[in-house]
């Protein structure tokens, strides 16, 4: 699988200024991947094509809060997740027949059981992660997005990718 | 022309290639490193492969982004008046202020209102024309 280099030139002068056209490729280019996530919180009357919508919104309107440093697509998918959790939660506080404590709903396919173990990573080590293997950055481009040492980024890998292997065990058999 | 290599690309190359050898011979012998490799290669078809969404989804997301922009603008436009007026205002009372304290003479008061008048007029004026500065630049 080759890795999602920045599939539209990234101004991120005009994405924090809303800009259309952006908006328009970046919405084409990313929605695939939030649409396979966004079914695992679908149900209840709520569809990933509401979903989605709620994502996007959602995005375009805490776009200044994405400073460039780190990682789009893990800031998206950051938003997407935070979305559907809310989605799980509306719809248990809605029908009392479903148990709040089960929230949120586990993860039915190793893509999502991917996702939930980036995410879960420090900081540091989640942007390292989505920046070379989503973005596919090089480890030069890597420190310099993220304003540190290649030495950093390397240990960062380093540390996460023994994280992922300890807990995707069950995944990769 | 020639389109050989020449020598310090083709040294780069036979060290990245002695690299990678090695590398697929460690991974042959290090169960670590080829768990290590595998998570990785996981992890990275995981976040990375989509699926085709329905074109009236992806329309309707852009929608909703295209309708918060434009309720942006207009709460943008509605605050950029109401700011001119509370500057024309404040000028108003600054250029009167001023006029009172510089001792010029406000027979009645038509002078004083003139006085307000003519420093908001301007400063609504200055703010009007900055404004148009501004988005004329930015287009």
């Amino acid at each position: 699988m080759a890795p999602l280099s920045h599939p539209v030139d990234f101004d991120l002068g005009r994405f924090h200024a809303g800009d259309d056209t952006l908006f328009a490729e970046l919405v084409a280019t990313h929605s695939p991947r939030l649409w396979r996530h966004l079914h695992r919180y679908a149900g209840g009357g709520v569809d990933a094509h509401d979903l989605l919508q709620e994502v996007w919104l959602r995005a375009f309107r805490k776009r200044h809060t994405f400073e460039g440093r780190g990682s789009f697509a893990g800031w998206l998918l950051t938003i997407c997740r935070t979305v559907g959790l809310a989605a799980l939660r509306r719809r248990a506080r809605d029908s009392p027949a479903i148990d709040a404590a089960c929230l949120p709903a586990p993860p039915h396919d190793a893509s999502e059981v991917v996702l939930d173990t980036v995410l879960a990573l420090p900081e540091r080590q989640c942007e390292v992660v989505l920046l070379r293997l989503v973005e596919g950055l090089s480890t030069v481009e890597t420190a310099r997005r993220m304003q540190c040492s290649e030495g950093t980024v390397k240990s960062a890998l380093h540390e996460a990718t023994r994280k992922l292997r300890d807990q995707l065990k069950e995944v990769v058999r | 022309m020639s389109e050989c290599l020449d020598a310090d690309v083709l040294v780069a190359v036979g060290d990245a290639l002695e690299r990678r050898a090695d590398a697929a011979k460690h991974l042959q012998t290090c169960a670590v490193c080829r768990s290590q490799l595998e998570a990785l290669q996981v992890t990275r078809t995981a976040l990375c492969a989509g699926v085709a969404v329905p074109p009236v989804s992806l329309s309707a997301a852009l929608s909703v982004v295209r309708e918060a922009r434009r309720q942006e603008q207009v709460i943008e436009r509605r605050t950029s008046r109401w700011r001119q007026f509370a500057e024309a205002v404040a000028a108003g009372f600054v250029a009167l202020l001023a006029t009172v304290s510089s001792r010029v003479p406000l027979d009645s008061p038509a002078a004083a209102v003139t006085a307000f008048a003519v420093g908001a007029l301007l400063m609504a004026t200055g703010s009007a024309l900055a404004q148009k500065v501004s988005v004329d630049s930015s287009i």
